[in-house]
Formats: structure tokens, C-alpha cells, sequence
């Protein structure tokens, strides 16, 4: 007899298998079919849950208190929040003594205070400034290149002074700029980690199918077989729906009682390939995970200008004029992804990411921006925008990552799978418009490309439901928060901020891999 | 009636026509459902939710096979889905990966009546069960019967090969038992 002649011979015989329903069913059948369809709400309730988890998480990020060296934290005022145009920051001589720009430590009666990062706008760009030539640039007209090999300066020589160290010279390409460390003392905050609390998942159910040793019976619960003796049988007490009387021969016994019924590993290596796309908010942070990086990562920049002027004591305190608004983040990507057991997978693609944020900035722009305050030290920056906020100015980022994902499956039981997902992504900066904020001559943005860094890494979580689709397809959807853990401008006198990412996710697996 | 105005007139809500195709078509999937459980109740409850699903995906036919193909394959998964909700049925639905032991390669005369053989399919394990059906009966690969049931395609090859073992013996013996008992009542 040919192979699979037995396949063929069960497949013809239970073809003919036809069984009468009772008429239960039918009636059954059609009340549920004329009944109105009840909505499938879990998922629905789980994406509302996660999209206001998101929210939440977003608002607690966003609306950190205002920074105070008394240790107390009240509600922050942004220009955005406050709806009023920010307010000028007034001239260096009007700042009353203890309420400087850099803050004093106050004493135990009056306790000094910081100025809120975003409370203050520094001064306009200086709205009489008489064009001092460039080094390099005299008898030049404006726009071209100044002459071959002279010595030009960072954007924010003053920043150099403050650190104590007069700006190094360098040719106009090698732009470095020179290193402020910022102190912040006395600064003490309650910060609430959001991120804490994330329950371990349950122990996985280990079901035990069959026992190791099971001397009485071959078979577990209703398989028990019931052996007859054989005058008892015939085929008319099988028919009249009596159980089926069957020994077992020692042969099936062994079958049965073999070692490999102990429980093992399932293991389902097998790797499958997909799309995925999120559609989000992108935005910019200030702060790591909810805690402050340091001076720099609270918000504060402070420029120490003057140095002599005042004693060197009276520093110029600036904070980024605009609030950054999220902009729209999209994601495309493709990945590879293999099931490790029944809860674990492992996920590792490509992924395309444009992400965009919103900024303020003057109307004013200049080809060669002078930064003054230095004396001789003068800089020049191409496509600057200083003066008073205005203009809404659009930051878009291309960036091209690696993300490696791992899922953890957290209702293995459930026909509706539901997903935790974390990971990490390596990003690679390709191109971006973006300029930064130096708190110089004033306050100006200037493209700043050229420090920014070009490898990022992102921590990734987020939750999905997986919908079965056909055969091997199914489609996922949750969503996503990603974090950079590396900032984005590499300049020690720039805040130090990292780009946030949040979003929806959909992923589409389309079927095996090779 | 013909299939397609039958489809045509149950898409219209048409209480004659939808009564139409579960006369036609309910004592084949009973057949398909009674494989997949252990008790004739369960057979029944997957077959009500199967065409309830049937009638309600029923514009999602694509006439591109046949309708008892469709509806088939739509029975199945209920049933796979009845199983995988079910306590009872998971408790002992766990697939582990065993060692391969050599299965011999023995093709034995399948003489049992249709419902004689589906009982002794439904003696088996419920995983040996529905691993058997799905390859032996419906004729899926073991790399779909991995995707559909989330293990491996070595699982279902091992699990398959001991359900069929175990079925060509207990064939046999049945097949002797009713041939003792028919030759004792001679």
C-alpha cells in the first residue's frame, strides 16, 4: 500500500461522517443572527486605556513644577500655558540685587529664587547694533566669504570667558565649541519618577497535559477507556451511543508511557517578517525618565557674561524662549521577529522615523549674525532668527534606525493577545532643518547641525493587541512611547535635550521568513 | 436552489434562504465539529458559533471555491478558537516538544464506518486530536497546523506521529473486536 494510503482512507472515510443536529442549534443559530451584533469592546477599551495612559504620562512630563532654590515646586508658567506674550527679561542693571538671573541661595528669612526656565525671554536681539565688520570680512560685502584662514569663533564665545578660558582659534570648519560647565547649587526639587512600579509579569500557567507516570489509566479524564470483555461488544451497542470498548495492547501502552511525556520547553524558532508604521507626537525634553540631568538638563542656561563688568559676579541668566510643541512623528518601517516560547519573541527591523516639533522664533534673519557682548570676539553664524517670537518655526528630523524589540506576551490564554514591548533602537540622524537656541547677544536660534549628534539611542515600551488575521498574517496595534537616552546637541552651553516619541503603532506580520 | 442566488438571498437577511444553507450544509460541519470535541454538546456549540460566523462573513466569500470549502474552514477555526477558550480542553492541550521515535511505516485498512472511526479519533488526546484532524483529515501542513496552534512544526510532526500510531493500533484492535464479535454471534 502507497504512503499516506491511511491519510487518504481516514480523509475518504470521514467525508461521508453527516450527524444530525438537534434543532436546538438551528433555532440558536438564527435568534443570534437576527439579534444585533455585539461590539467587540475589549480592544477598544484597551487602546483608550493606553491612549490615556499616554496622555497622562504626557501631561506629568510636560507640566513639571517650576524650579526653586526653597525647594518648593509650584505649577510651571509657560509662555503657551499662560496664553500672554512672554515677558521682556529687563535690563542687567534693572535686576534687583538677590533676584539676579543665575539665582542666589537666598537666606533662611528670604529664600532666594530661580527664575522659571520658560518665564523669562531675554532681551531682544540688540535692537541698535551697529555692524562691527567680521574678522576676515573687512572690505567685504555682505554674503561673501570671509577671507581664507582667519581665525573665527563659536557662536558663543561668551560661554568661553565664563568658563575661564579665552575662545580658541580655529579655522571657520572646525567649529568646536568650547566647553561651560554650569553650576547650579542649592537646587533641590521633589521629582515623582513616572516611570516606576511596572509589575512583573504573572508567572506563566504551566499546564500539565499528561502525567510522567500514570499507572492506572492510559488516558487522562474522559479519555479513560473502558475495557470490555470481548462477547460484550458489537457494533449496535456502539451505534446506540455506548463508548467504544478498546483494548490496549501493551504496544500503545509504551507508546503512551514513554519518557518524553514529561512536560519540556516549547520552543517555536521560526522567524516571521512584517511592516510597521506609527503615527504620533514628537517633541523634545529637557529631562531624562522625569529626573533633571543636572543644571543643563533643568532648563537652565546661565552665561556668565561680563566677567569684570560686574565683578564677575552678576551672571546673565537666559532660558529657552520658546516651549517646544510636539510636532507629528511618523514611522515606517519593516521587521524580523521570532517567537523564543510561548511568551517571549524577539524583534529586530528597520525603521525610517520623521519627527518634527514647533518653536517660536524672531522674524529676524541674518547671513552673518554678529554676537556681541565680547568686545573683539565676534562670530559668524549663517541663517540666525533672533528678535521677538513670532514666527512659529517647524524642527523636522530623518532618522534612520535599527529597533530590537522584545514582546512579552501577557495573557497567553486569552484569544485576544495582549503585548508588553520593550526595547531599544540605534537611530542615525540623516538630515534636519533644526535650530537651537543660544542665550547670546540677546537670544538667537541658529542652525546648529553641525554639534548636533548623529547617533542617538531610544528606549522603547509600549503595548499592543495582536487580531489574528489569515493563516499566518496577523495585525497588531498600541501604542509606543520612545525616549532618546542621548542628547541631541552635543554643546555643553545647550540645554541638554532629548528627543520623545509617542505614538500609535499598527504592525501588519505578513508571514514566515526565510 | 443555486448556490450563488442562495448566497444572493441570505446576504439579504432572507430568513427562507439562511434556513436554506444550515439545512444543507449543518449535518457535514456537525460531522467537522464532532471530530474537533470530546462530547456531542461541545460539537454542537461550535457549530452554532461557526455559522452564526458564517452568516455574518458570509459577503466576505469571495466565490473563488466552493461554499462547503468556505464554510469548512470557517468551522475549524471555530473549533480551534472553542478549544483554545475551553479549561477543559487546555488543561491537556499542551504540546511539548518530544523526542521523534521512529513511526513505522504502516498503512493498515481503514474498514470502520465513519462515526466508528471519528470515535476513536476523539479518543485521543485532545492535542493528538486536533493534530491528527488538522493534517490527517483536513490536510494541513505542519508549518500551518505551528502557525495555527503557536507551536513548532517539529511539535506537530512528533504529536502527529504518535496520534497516528496510536490510532492504527486502536483501529486494529476495534477492527478484531467487532470481527470476534460478528463471527461469535454467527
Amino acid at each position: 500500500m502507497p504512503e499516506n494510503e491511511f491519510e487518504k482512507q481516514v480523509r475518504r472515510t470521514l467525508d461521508d461522517l453527516k450527524l444530525h443536529p438537534s434543532d436546538r442549534v438551528g433555532s440558536l443559530v438564527e435568534h443570534r443572527i437576527r439579534e444585533p451584533r455585539k461590539r467587540r469592546r475589549l480592544p477598544l477599551v484597551l487602546l483608550a486605556s493606553g491612549l490615556l495612559l499616554l496622555g497622562y504620562g504626557g501631561y506629568r512630563f510636560w507640566s513639571s513644577p517650576a524650579i526653586r532654590l526653597d525647594g518648593r515646586t509650584g505649577p510651571r508658567e509657560t509662555a503657551a500655558t499662560s496664553g500672554t506674550r512672554p515677558t521682556p527679561m529687563p535690563a542687567r542693571d534693572q535686576v534687583p540685587a538677590g533676584e539676579g538671573t543665575q539665582g542666589s541661595p537666598g537666606t533662611p528669612d528670604q529664600p532666594g529664587r530661580l527664575r522659571s526656565r520658560t518665564a523669562s525671554w531675554p532681551a531682544q536681539a540688540h535692537p541698535g547694533m551697529a555692524p562691527v565688520p567680521l574678522r576676515g570680512m573687512e572690505g567685504r560685502a555682505p554674503g561673501q566669504k570671509p577671507a581664507r584662514n582667519v581665525p573665527v569663533f563659536h557662536p558663543d564665545p561668551v560661554s568661553s570667558l565664563a568658563a575661564g578660558r579665552k575662545p580658541r582659534g580655529t579655522t571657520r570648519h572646525q567649529l568646536r565649541p568650547p566647553q561651560v560647565r554650569q553650576a547650579l547649587t542649592g537646587v533641590s526639587r521633589v521629582t515623582r519618577n513616572p516611570h516606576t512600579g511596572e509589575s512583573s509579569p504573572s508567572k506563566g500557567q504551566v499546564s500539565q497535559a499528561f502525567l510522567p507516570d500514570n499507572p492506572s489509566g492510559y488516558l487522562p479524564r474522559w479519555n479513560r477507556v473502558i475495557t470490555v470483555p470481548d462477547s460484550a461488544v458489537s457494533a449496535s451497542w456502539y451505534l446506540r451511543g455506548g463508548l467504544v470498548p478498546v483494548h490496549l495492547p501493551d504496544r500503545s501502552a509504551a507508546l503512551l508511557n514513554q519518557p518524553a511525556w514529561h512536560a519540556a520547553k516549547n520552543s517555536e524558532a521560526q522567524w516571521r517578517w512584517g511592516l510597521e508604521f506609527t503615527g504620533g507626537l514628537a517633541t523634545r525634553s529637557s529631562r531624562f525618565l522625569g529626573w533633571p540631568g543636572g543644571a543643563g538638563a533643568a532648563g537652565l542656561t546661565i552665561n556668565r557674561v561680563g566677567a569684570g563688568v560686574n565683578g564677575g559676579g552678576v551672571g546673565f541668566a537666559s532660558s529657552e524662549p520658546s516651549s517646544v510643541q510636539p510636532g507629528p512623528e511618523l514611522d515606517a518601517g519593516f521587521f524580523l521577529e521570532r517567537r523564543l516560547s510561548r511568551r517571549l519573541s524577539v524583534q529586530a527591523g528597520l525603521q525610517y522615523r520623521y519627527a518634527s516639533d514647533r518653536i517660536l522664533v524672531g522674524n529676524n534673519t541674518y547671513n552673518n549674525f554678529q554676537a556681541a557682548g565680547v568686545g573683539t570676539y565676534l562670530v559668524a553664524i549663517q541663517a540666525v532668527s533672533a528678535g521677538f517670537p513670532t514666527h512659529t518655526y517647524v524642527n523636522q528630523y530623518h532618522y534612520l534606525g535599527i529597533p530590537v524589540i522584545m514582546g512579552w506576551r501577557l495573557n497567553p490564554r486569552s484569544i485576544l493577545p495582549l503585548n508588553l514591548r520593550v526595547g531599544f533602537s540605534a537611530d542615525r540622524l540623516l538630515a534636519t532643518d533644526a535650530v537651537f537656541y543660544s542665550g547670546t547677544s540677546g537670544g538667537f536660534y541658529y542652525p546648529a547641525r553641525a554639534s548636533m549628534n548623529k547617533f542617538y539611542v531610544l528606549a522603547h515600551a509600549g503595548l499592543e493587541v495582536v487580531g489574528s488575521g489569515r493563516r499566518s498574517r496577523a495585525w497588531s496595534v498600541g501604542p509606543m512611547v520612545s525616549l532618546s537616552t542621548t542628547r541631541q546637541v552635543r554643546d555643553a552651553f545647550n540645554r541638554k535635550v532629548y528627543p520623545v516619541y509617542g505614538g500609535l503603532q499598527v504592525r501588519y506580520r505578513l508571514g514566515p521568513g526565510k | 436552489m443555486d448556490t450563488t442566488q442562495l448566497i444572493r438571498d441570505c446576504l439579504r437577511n432572507q430568513p427562507a434562504a439562511q434556513q436554506e444553507l444550515y439545512r444543507q450544509y449543518a449535518q457535514t460541519m456537525l460531522g467537522v465539529c464532532y471530530r474537533y470535541t470530546k462530547s456531542m454538546k461541545d460539537a454542537e456549540d461550535v457549530l452554532q458559533d461557526g455559522f452564526v460566523k458564517v452568516f455574518r462573513h458570509l459577503h466576505q466569500y469571495k466565490r473563488d471555491g466552493e461554499l462547503g470549502a468556505w464554510i469548512r474552514r470557517i468551522m475549524v477555526n471555530t473549533a480551534l478558537n472553542f478549544l483554545k477558550r475551553n479549561q477543559r480542553y487546555q488543561d491537556d492541550m499542551y504540546f511539548t516538544d518530544e523526542y521523534m521515535h521512529p513511526v513505522a511505516d504502516e498503512n493498515p485498512e481503514v474498514s470502520l464506518h465513519a462515526k466508528e472511526l471519528a470515535g476513536l479519533i476523539r479518543q485521543l488526546p485532545p492535542g493528538y486530536q486536533t493534530i491528527f484532524n488538522l493534517h490527517a483529515v483536513e490536510g494541513y501542513s505542519h508549518v500551518e497546523i505551528g502557525e495555527m496552534l503557536g507551536i513548532s512544526d517539529g511539535t506537530s510532526r512528533s504529536q502527529y506521529a504518535r496520534a497516528r500510531a496510536l490510532l492504527i493500533t486502536w483501529i486494529r484492535d476495534y477492527s478484531d473486536t467487532v470481527k470476534k464479535a460478528a463471527y461469535a454471534g454467527k
